[in-house]
């Protein structure tokens, strides 16, 4: 298997990610910038719009290529008189002929339809962050933070589209090296350096974990291969395949592989008991950092450990139904999400802090998301199928919640200077846009009809329920209205408590059109569901079964 | 012969280790993961890989434990006194985990691979050889070399990054900024 | 011969001795030391197994790894540089204004 060149089409959101960060560095090395103030402000905005518009066009271009706006499949023989349409016909047609579908890249890069919808996803995520820092601007250095947030994007990309162990395991790191620089970034600030320095040392460790299960898994498929060598033995498939011919060879091994997998992928995503980096990282790294760590790297993650567990170790599953067939990669989420609904939940509500709040909010929406993991326990093939829409699904609305409440926190400390729940105080009489964009992003967190994160609840507590898991399903639930509480807190404090000063509160433009968006997506797809679940609903993991 | 030589760089890889996690010196710890990385180092050539043999040193041992001194001396972090722990268990449910993860690992490991002789014959004598690597590094493994690449371009970015003197500009600072330029706005 | 068996003995007991020193150690800089441990476990093992089978997979692998490894490295120390220029101790402990 050699790298084709009609391969390159298939790539294309990843190069073009490329492109960018090098025409973000090189904007600004290559030109003579001013010492004043107001030179250096034109830096960090030439820097900020830059990558915003460029995220903005890659988007629209995966977007074309994917097809998935009906009306946008061009036909194999479509042809128009006008030379005009037909050039622009061909190259809408050369670009879909790089979308989802084909066997993967030299076998170690997928673009199926999972890749194409956690590309948009991912794109989309980091457009709204490059969005919010329009007006968050980084002083020192600003290509370089930008063209990190850009180098994360295409590691997360990566990520999604890992088939094979060697590619899965470079992508972690492409996506988590940027990540630690960013969290890091203002190194004065002393949360901020220690929000890196923690960030990075739990990374190493989780790494250093996920490589041994990889490990083990190549030590599985290496002994398990017989005669056969090949040079394929470190892809998803393949070692599912070799685990159904020999059945009995060496279970323990695999078993041991998927464990340590599972706890590695567990930083990374950041369930419990593996959580401890979070509440500080969110605390201490800058806003919109904070935005892209928990939207876009936790739905790389988990769905690059969706790809690990149902294709690489589908023998294993298991069931998480309480009973003697407890056992598999389900159980053991089923497990870890019992804690980290629980823990979770339970550890936001004394917060005083409101990043750290939504950091809480964060792992215990982990929980939910496992569950659609979990929903690969039943044995029914459209029950799988329904686990998978849900988990995607959730990702969606989820990022979208949380870009717009970070971001609205963001808005809140450029103007008030704090980051406290008592900075909210009174927001509602001082900016009632702010405080409604809020207040919607929080509503739709805690699951309040008719917002998107009702929906996306209701549908992943029903295939958790349909895969036997109701005990966790019920835990679920009552966790669920546990959260209520602390999310009214802060409505609370928007719209009840005293403001400190009555002066209005002006939002900065962009972080105000960057929430709004991600509110109006909420909005819309809690109403229209549809609209999404079709194209999610094209999504057919082939396990290796 | 063999298993004599790997019986004597095991042993020394192992000391190499305990010593490490044992030193109450940094810089003692660090020398000892050097001649950890050593002694596999010569395990990697026991195995039939000359070139990672080569990568191992130049790389390991001699780019990144370098590193690792440069740091410990520059912070002069070699002198830490143990205070005792937060958790008064600490120490001891560390050392149980980590016993209880080796008897696991061990276990299993035993199970699983077999203790018959590994293959040789005529595919062993280019087997390991660089050039074999090179032909996969560049066919098959063309899109993970590539990411590689921008890795380590991204790291070099990031250090300098981190590390660059000059106008620090804090987080409040960036607060004032915006307030200024919100000012100037208004004004406009 | 040298069964393949030992090799992962002994990638096991490296690997849990980086686990224990990740666990133990309080200095920052042995932590990370104790990660490379890990890593370096791991590489044994991918190569070990690769002569199992005559399969270059695992040597390709762990020249990645390899390499990967020194870019975390230089991050990570940059980031430790960092920190502990402004708060004078290594000790990953006493690091804790963002408890909450």
């Amino acid at each position: 298997m050699v790298f084709q060149i009609t391969d390159i089409p298939r790539i294309l959101p990843e190069i073009l990610l490329l492109f960018l960060a090098f025409m973000v560095l090189g904007s600004d090395i290559f030109e003579k910038w001013g010492r004043s103030p107001a030179a250096r402000l034109e830096r960090a905005r030439s820097s900020a719009s830059l990558t915003t518009i460029g995220l903005g066009l890659i988007f629209v271009i995966a977007l074309v290529q994917s097809g998935y706006v009906p009306g946008t499949a061009v036909a194999a023989t479509a042809e128009s008189s006008n030379p005009l349409l037909n050039y622009l016909i061909n190259i809408v047609r050369n670009l879909q002929a790089g979308g989802p579908g084909g066997a993967p890249i030299i076998g170690v890069f997928a673009t199926d339809h999972l890749t194409m919808v956690a590309r948009l996803m991912l794109i989309g995520a980091a457009f709204l962050t490059s969005m919010l820092c329009l007006d968050y601007l980084p002083q020192a250095n600003p290509a370089e933070f930008y063209a990190m947030i850009i180098f994360a994007t295409l590691g997360m990309c990566l990520m999604a589209g890992a088939n094979e162990l060697i590619i899965a395991y470079l992508a972690v790191e492409l996506t988590s090296i940027p990540l630690y620089v960013l969290a890091g970034y203002y190194r004065n600030d002393t949360r901020s350096a220690e929000a890196g320095m923690k960030y990075f040392l739990f990374g190493a460790i989780s790494s250093g974990i996920l490589l041994y299960g990889m490990s083990l898994a190549y030590g599985f498929a290496a002994s398990a291969a017989g005669g056969m060598g090949g040079n394929d033995l470190t892809q998803f498939q393949r070692i599912a395949e070799l685990a159904r011919i020999n059945p009995e060879a060496g279970t323990g091994l695999l078993m041991l592989a998927m464990i340590f997998i599972v706890v590695g992928m567990g930083y990374k995503v950041g369930v419990v008991p593996f959580h401890g980096w979070s509440p500080d990282v969110y605390q201490g790294a800058p806003t919109p950092v904070t935005a892209f760590i928990s939207t876009a790297s936790k739905a790389a993650g988990f769905i690059l450990l969706f790809r690990l567990l149902t294709v690489a170790f589908p023998g294993l599953t298991g069931s998480a139904t309480l009973g003697s067939e407890l056992g598999g990669w389900t159980a053991l989420l089923a497990l870890l999400a019992l804690l980290t609904l629980i823990i979770g939940n339970l550890a936001a509500l004394p917060q005083t802090n409101a990043k750290r709040l939504l950091a809480w909010s964060s792992i215990a929406h982990a929980g939910f998301l496992l569950l659609g993991l979990i929903a690969w326990a039943s044995p029914h093939g459209f029950d799988r199928d329904q686990g998978t829409v849900a988990l995607l699904y959730y990702l969606v609305v989820y990022s979208l919640t949380n870009v717009g409440a970070f971001g609205a926190l963001a808005a809140v400390m450029l103007t008030v200077g704090g980051e406290e729940i008592a900075d909210l105080n009174g927001l509602a009489q001082r900016n009632l846009l702010l405080a409604t964009l809020l207040t919607l992003c929080v509503l739709s967190l805690a699951g309040i009809p008719p917002l998107a994160g009702f929906f996306a609840k209701f549908y992943i507590f029903m295939v958790g329920w349909q895969a036997g898991a109701e005990w966790l399903v019920v835990v679920a639930v009552i966790t669920t209205v546990i959260s209520l509480y602390y999310y009214l807190r802060l409505l609370k404090a928007m719209f009840i408590e005293a403001p400190i000063s009555n002066e209005p509160l002006r939002a900065p433009p962009a972080i105000t059109a960057s929430v709004s968006l991600a509110v109006a997506g909420l909005i819309i797809l809690g109403i229209f569901p549809n609209l999404v679940l079709g194209v999610i609903s094209r999504v057919q993991v082939v396990a290796g079964l | 012969m063999d298993t004599l030589i790997f019986i004597i760089t095991a042993a020394i890889a192992l000391i190499g280790a305990v010593a490490m996690v044992v030193a109450r010196n940094a810089i003692h710890s660090a020398l000892f993961l050097l001649l950890n990385f050593g002694a596999v180092a010569v395990l990697f050539l026991l195995l039939y890989s000359p070139f990672l043999f080569a990568i191992q040193l130049t790389v390991y041992a001699g780019a990144i434990m370098v590193l690792f001194l440069f740091v410990v001396m520059l912070l002069g972090a070699e002198r830490i006194e143990d205070a005792p722990d937060q958790i008064a268990w600490q120490r001891p449910l560390g050392i149980g985990l980590g016993v209880v993860l080796m008897l696991v690992a061990m276990a299993t490991a035993l199970r699983a691979s077999a203790f018959a002789p590994p293959p040789g014959g005529e595919a062993l004598a280019t087997f390991g050889d660089p050039a074999a690597l090179a032909a996969l590094l560049f066919t098959h493994y063309l899109l993970p070399f590539q990411i590689t690449g921008i890795i380590l371009l991204v790291a070099v970015i990031g250090v300098v990054v981190l590390n660059q003197r000059g106008r620090h500009r804090s987080e409040e600072a960036g607060r004032e900024d915006a307030r200024t330029r919100r000012r100037e706005d208004a004004r406009r | 011969m040298v069964p393949t068996a030992y090799y992962i003995l002994l990638s096991a007991a490296l690997f849990a001795i980086g686990v224990l020193g990740v666990l133990v150690r309080r200095n920052a800089l042995v932590v990370f030391m104790s990660v490379e441990l890990m890593l370096n476990a791991a590489n044994l093992a991918f190569v070990a197994f690769a002569r199992e089978r005559l399969s270059v997979d695992g040597q390709v692998l762990v020249f990645f790894v390899i390499t990967v490894a020194a870019a975390e490295v230089a991050v990570g120390l940059a980031l430790l540089v960092a920190i502990f220029r402004s708060k004078r101790t290594a000790d990953v402990d006493e690091v804790s204004v963002l408890k909450g």
